[in-house]
This record gives C-alpha cells, structure tokens and sequence, in this order.
C-alpha cells in the first residue's frame, strides 16, 4: 500500500492507482472528461490538472500514478486558474445550446462550467459551425459543435469493443468524431457511447427530445431480452418508460448494455398490443375469459408450452396449473449439461481458453462477447464462426460433425477453460468429455429459471396435439410457429382448446381459442435466473396493460387431468440450411417497435461460403419462397446455408439460392 | 342624533366624489406593464415559435403547474427555429401562483406573463390551457 496526502488528507492506496481514484478514496472530486474508469488514461482534456509538491508544473491526475509520501493539492490558486483556463478554451467553439440537448442536466460541460469554470467567456471571434443533428443510424445522433474531443467513445470502441466504429477524422482544429468510409454505425453496442460522452455529442434517436433527467424517475431493475439478465435503470416519465441506462453490477453486464437490451422498449405502446382477453375473436371481460379457462383446463388432458419468458414465480405457477409443461419451443433442448459444473460471466473473464461450441454470443447475448473478444486463446467449432470480433481458431466441421470435432480438442493443458455452448444439437455427452465447466446461452431470456421450476418433460408436446391426445394447450409467451424448427400448424389446430397469453396478435393468437393479453417486461415484478445461475430481481416501473402472468395463475385451480404418455421428442438434424440467431430476430417486442426498424433492415440476409458463387450483395430467392440478399462468409463451412432466426417461415431442411434481380 | 347627522355628512361628502371602481367589463382599469398576469407563448420576428421545448419553465415552477413535452421539428414545416419545439405546452392556471419564474428561467423569452388578469369560467378543466391557448397568434 502507498500512502500520500489529498489536500492535507492522508490515504492509503493500492500501487499503481491513479490520483484521480486516490482522490475519490479521499473524498476529493478531481474533474474529469477524458477519464473513464474502465478505459485506459489518456490526458486529453487537461480538466484534472492537480499541483503535485516538488513538482514544478501542474500534472494530470488522470495519468499520474501514486507515489510514496507524495503530496497533491486540488484547489491551490494555480489549480483553479488551470480549470479556468481549460474550461474557457473548451467552450470557446461549444454552440452552448443547453435547452435543445439531450445531455442537458446530466452534462458533465454543465456542471464543471458551474463548479469550477469562468463566468464569461473573453472569446470575440465567432465560433466555428459544424455539422449538426448528424443521423448514425441505427441508434446514435452526433453533434460535432458539442464535442470536446475526450475521446472516450474512440478508445472505448477501441479498447472494449475492438471494432472502430467510431473514429478521430481530421486533425488539429478541424477534428472530429465519426464513422469513417460509412454513414451508419454498424455495431451491436452503439448505445454505451451515449452514456459514455460527457457532452452532448453523441446522442440516442430513440431517446431524442422525449424528456429532461429531471423529470425521470430512476429504477434499477434487469433486462430480460437475453439470458445475461444486464442490470439496467429505467428512467420513467408520465407513466411511460424513456430509456435504459447502465446500472453496473460486474458479476453480469461488467458495465455495459447491448443496444437491443438497451433500445427494444418502444414496443410497449405500439398499436397492436392486446388490451381485452378474447374468447373465440370476441372481446369479453376478464371474469369470464378465466372461466372460460378454468373449464378448458378441466374438460380434457392438459399441457404447456412456453414459460422461458416468465418471472420464476409465474414458471412455477404455470407448471402447477397445466401439471404437463415444456419450455423449450425453439431449437435449444438442453438448458444444464448434466454432472457438469456451471460457469459463470466472470469466470469467461478469467479463462485461458474459451470453447465455443457452434454458438454466437454476440448474436445470443451480446454483453457476453465483449468479455470473450478480447481473449488470447479462442476455439471456435462449428459449421457457422460464433467469434465475429477478435482472433479465434476456427474448427470448421460440418453441421452434423460438431461433436465428433469435439472429441478431437485437448483441453488438458489449459488451467482454466470455460465452453460456452447453446444447448442446439445432441452435444450433451461431447461436452461433457472436455471437462471443462459449461456456460450455457440461452434461446429465450429465463430458460435457467423455468428450467429449474420443473417446466421439462420427457415427449414431445406438439406430436402429442398431432396425435389429438392433448383437450387444452396453453402457450404462454410462446409462438411455435416462428421458433419451432418443423411446421407445426395442423399440430395446433388439432387441438381443441388453445390458450394463448401473450402482449402481440401473432400466428398463433389467430389460431387460439381463449387469448390472454398479458403484462409486458418492466411491467411486472418478479425474479429471473441468468446463464450463470444468478436470480434477480426485475422491478414493474410501468403500469400493466393486461394481468401478469403469475396474476392469471394465481386466479385458477390446476388441470384436472395433465396430459401424460407422450410420444418421444423428435430431432431435427441433417439439412444444408443453418437457422441461426441475430440479435433483431427476437418476438413481439422487436417485430413491433417502430423504433427498430432501422435495425431490422440487417435482417433479411443470407450468409454463404464464398465458393457457393454468389457475390455479395446478390439478390437471391430462398426455396422460391423468400428474397434476401447474400452476406459472403469465408469462415462457413462451404455447403452450408445460414439465414437469420425466425425471420424466413416454411423453408424447410435444405436450401436453395436463386440468384434475381431485385423488384 | 348626533350620530346620525355625521354620518349622513359622511354620505353626502363622498356623493360628490367620483366613483371609486369602474364600470367592468365595459370599462377596464388600465394595470402596470409588467404586472404578472396570465401568460403568453411568444412568436419570434419570422413568425416561429419561440419556445424550444427545454423544460426549464417547468424545472424553475415552485408549484408545478407547467407540463412541457418536447420533439423533434418536422423537416421542412418547422413549429421553432433549431431541431427542437415542444409539442404540449400545458399551465394549470388554477394551481399557478404568478410568481414569473418560468418567465425568469426562459432562454428564448418564450413564456411571458402579461397585465392581462380576467380568469373566468364556471369549469375547471377550462383553466387548464394548451398551446392553442398560450401561443399567440401569427402576424
């Protein structure tokens, strides 16, 4: 430990602390801009100039380690004339168009201006005009009049995301920030920078003008679009959710949100949402619609599907009620690897080497990745690359050869390896044999916690319909129609009941006989359990539009008879055409935001291995069925086909690409 | 008795004097210019209008009576000069106390109390007035 003095002050610090940090033990606020905690120093603002004795000149706190016996002082004569100083050259070309920025009472110019800068500016000339309200899309808007060139947002595209989505263009007087050689963003994690610029340069489209940070009130609650389960702050104002900041918790998001995480709220008041229960197309009053279940529920066998969506509560609610219920109604069929130890996000951030078995984290749980990305040792098996920043050894194998690819690694000489693997395929004895503990990603947001409510059985559900051995099937949150891999719809109307609760009219609420409009995320309290196992708490900020799910649990008697002898669940493998996930394929709440459409443009492509022919860029016809446009792959395995999750109906096992002109 | 005769002396003094109140509302008395009264959303000289949308009225009210929501100006058919302008402008008149803090907090000298006084209805809700009541009319 080194201990020095902070005005007068003595503190004992770690060595290799930095004086902006000493200062902040010692109860001392230095100014900051270019200073993040979790990005590397860069003393390029000039705003923590410290007085260092026996040092001659003012020094940066933000780049100058502790020292033994050093003594600082933070408010000396030379300190403040320094900050004056600084703050003065910063707001010589700021437009100081406080009342129309976003960032306006939450801006760190702002609040420095007022604690520690001049009252007036002795600048005459006029100030220099830049580009403003300049569109990033998806997500960002950048305001180059407002930045101080801090360049956080640079090193944190930098140095935690490694991609350079945002770069400096220009130099001297005339540089910017900036996407270089392309207008949009073109990254999963925009939103972060937001946050990050503590000025009103870089600014979220979903957000713009909708409110002033006074007005909010703030909840931590999580975030339930992935299996991650962020910490997040939602930020309410009359009533409706305005935004999602980072509420860091470092056992999970580390301190950062996706931009699906953080901007898929926009679907909440979007026009479709159900608002009255129905009873065969008719709108009829909660009382009646729940009678009309409970009767369902006791005229016949009874079974479940969905529930990976739900709080742990209503899971288990909905397990009691239906007796037979299955979550899984996607591509993932295993959520645990029996007698194997579970690792969690902080484990990925201490291994040596990280597997990942035919899985893409950055599509699958996007905070996940950036805790991989960064890693020396990578291996990457699978027909699709599931590492798409940073360097990884790819193993490509065939889609049918991932566990024998498997077999073929030595993990041995690792001392702490972590696989990382979705739970698609018979891979469950393959992965147990690499020793190593398992971090599972998950198809739907609350897999573990319905998983560890019981909501599995041994059948398959859906062939049961098919068979017309099922009288009532309840699908709550679920859709098979879009996620389940085989074409189940003469499955489901077979059935002679069907319940859907759900926010959306989908596919199946057409089908349905009773539909039950439900509570919506940040709608409902209740607890969520994440891929490592953490349970936590999600809050209800807003109001309800609907019940929550546990609500219309709670109001029922379980099933008189759970469906039982169900036939075995089938396999689906074989097939050229790879269904994989994309971050914007999700359900109801990215179908219907308004908001996201410009980052579900991404959607409607095909991926393939260059020696396939097709240029990219290509128009082609999937199966005669569907356009999409071809994204060229080096790293597929070459026979394969991928397009994105649910977002292409009927295609089959096999594909086949037709080049076209497009219409 | 004696009584009686000063205060018919009082009567008859003031009879001669002119009247004390006016004849309202045929007549009105005129106020100071910067008398706080009921408040106006100001145009600027291209007819715009001048509030931004920035809240600030809002954050500096002592009671809470102004409800400011913001949005972004359509391209081409701007409501304000710049990229903001607020799409609900709403003061409860009833709840306002006058005090002109919102005129003080105004950076674009938007909102502005004006002698006019007459608050007159029989409905409540009438006293909760919009833009279409505040904003004055273009020239």
């Amino acid at each position: 430990m080194i201990t020095l003095t902070i005005d007068g002050k003595t503190v004992s610090v770690e060595p290799g602390t930095l004086l902006v940090e000493a200062a902040r033990a010692a109860g001392r606020d230095i100014p900051v801009y270019c200073y993040h905690p979790k990005l590397a120093p860069a003393g390029a603002c000039r705003m923590c100039l410290v007085e260092i004795e026996k040092m001659p000149k003012l020094q940066t706190a933000c780049t100058t380690p502790v020292s033994e016996g050093m003594a600082v002082h933070t408010t000396t004569a030379r300190v403040k004339e320094a900050q004056h100083g600084v703050l003065e050259l910063l707001l010589i070309n700021h437009p100081l168009d406080c009342p129309i920025c976003d960032k306006g009472g939450e801006c760190d110019l702002q609040d420095f201006t007022l604690r520690y800068g001049p009252p007036s500016s002795r600048f005459l000339d006029g100030k220099i005009h830049r580009k403003k309200a300049l569109d990033c899309p998806p997500f960002l808007v950048i305001d180059e009049e407002r930045c101080i060139l801090c360049q956080r947002c640079v090193r944190y595209e930098d140095e935690i995301l490694h991609e350079r989505n945002i770069v400096l263009i220009e130099r001297g007087s005339h540089m910017t920030i900036g996407t270089e050689g392309r207008d949009d963003y073109g990254g999963y994690y925009s939103g972060n920078n937001t946050e990050l610029c503590p000025v009103g340069a870089l600014t979220s489209r979903p957000y713009r003008f909708k409110s002033r940070p006074w007005d909010l009130k703030m909840t931590p609650t999580i975030c339930t679009q992935c299996s991650l389960h962020c910490n997040v702050r939602a930020d309410v104002r009359h009533g409706d959710l305005m935004r999602l900041m980072i509420h860091d918790n470092p056992q999970v998001d580390g301190g950062w949100l996706c931009d699906r995480g953080r901007y898929a709220i926009g679907d909440a008041k979007a026009a479709e949402r159900l608002s009255h229960p129905l009873v065969r197309g008719g709108e009829v009053s909660w009382d009646i619609a729940l009678a009309e279940v409970q009767n369902a529920l006791e005229a016949g066998p009874v079974a479940g599907l969905g529930g990976g969506r739900l709080t742990n509560e209503a899971a288990a609610a909905f397990k009691q009620i239906c007796g037979t219920v299955d979550w899984r109604v996607g591509r993932q069929t295993y959520a645990r690897v029996p007698g194997v130890a579970e690792a969690t996000p902080s484990d990925l951030s201490e291994a040596d080497v990280i597997v990942l078995v035919d899985t893409c984290p950055m599509e699958e749980a996007p905070i996940l990745d950036l805790r991989i990305r960064h890693h020396k040792r990578v291996i990457d098996v699978g027909p699709v690359p599931g590492m798409r920043v940073g360097p990884a050894e790819r193993v490509v194998c065939a889609p049918d050869g991932v566990a024998e690819a498997l077999r073929g690694l030595d993990l041995s000489a690792a001392k702490h390896p972590v696989v990382v693997w979705n739970g698609r395929g018979e891979l469950v004895e393959a992965i147990r044999a690499l020793g190593a503990p398992v971090l599972m990603v998950h198809e739907v947001a609350n897999a573990r916690g319905a998983h560890d409510a019981g909501l599995e059985t041994e059948g398959d559900i859906l062939a049961a319909c098919a068979e017309g051995k099922i009288h009532t099937l309840w699908l709550a949150g679920a859709n098979p129609l879009r996620s389940y891999p085989a074409d189940v719809r003469a499955a489901l109307e077979k059935v002679p009941v069907l319940i859907v609760s759900d926010l959306y009219p989908t596919e199946v609420t057409e089908l349905a006989t009773i539909v039950l409009p439900v509570a919506g995320p940040f709608e409902r309290a209740g607890t969520f359990t994440n891929l490592g196992g953490l349970t936590q708490t999600a809050a209800a900020v807003v109001a309800p539009r609907g019940l929550s799910d546990e609500r219309i649990f709670q109001r029922l008697r379980p099933a008189a008879q759970p469906a039982k002898d169900l036939p075995a669940r089938r396999s689906f493998q074989g097939g050229n055409l790879l269904v994989r996930p994309h971050l914007w394929s999700g359900g109801g709440n990215t179908r219907f935001d308004r908001t996201l459409e410009a980052a579900r443009t991404a959607l409607a492509t095909v991926r393939v291995h260059p020696s396939q022919g097709l240029a990219a860029g290509t128009h082609v016809m999937i199966n005669d069925v569907h356009e999409a446009v071809v994204a060229v792959d080096p790293g597929l395995h070459p026979a394969v086909v991928v397009v994105p999750d649910r977002t292409f109906a009927g295609l089959g096992a096999d594909a086949r690409l037709r080049a076209v002109v497009p219409a | 008795m004696g009584g009686l005769v000063k205060g018919l002396a009082t009567t008859l003094k003031y009879l001669r004097r002119p009247r004390a109140t006016v004849d309202y509302p045929a007549k009105e008395r005129p106020y100071p210019e910067r008398f706080r009264g009921l408040h106006i959303l100001d145009r600027d000289a291209e007819g715009l209008e001048r509030c931004v949308g920035c809240e600030l009225c809002a954050a500096a009210c002592p009671v809470h009576c102004i409800t400011v929501e913001a949005a972004e100006n359509p391209v081409g058919a701007p409501y304000s000069a710049g990229e903001r302008y607020a799409w609900r402008y709403e003061i409860d008149l009833l709840r306002c106390i006058f005090c002109g803090y919102c005129e003080e907090a105004c950076p674009e000298d938007a909102i502005q109390l004006t002698p006019r006084h007459d608050l007159l209805s029989n409905k409540r809700e009438d006293f909760l007035v919009g833009k279409d009541w505040l904003t004055v009319p273009r020239q």
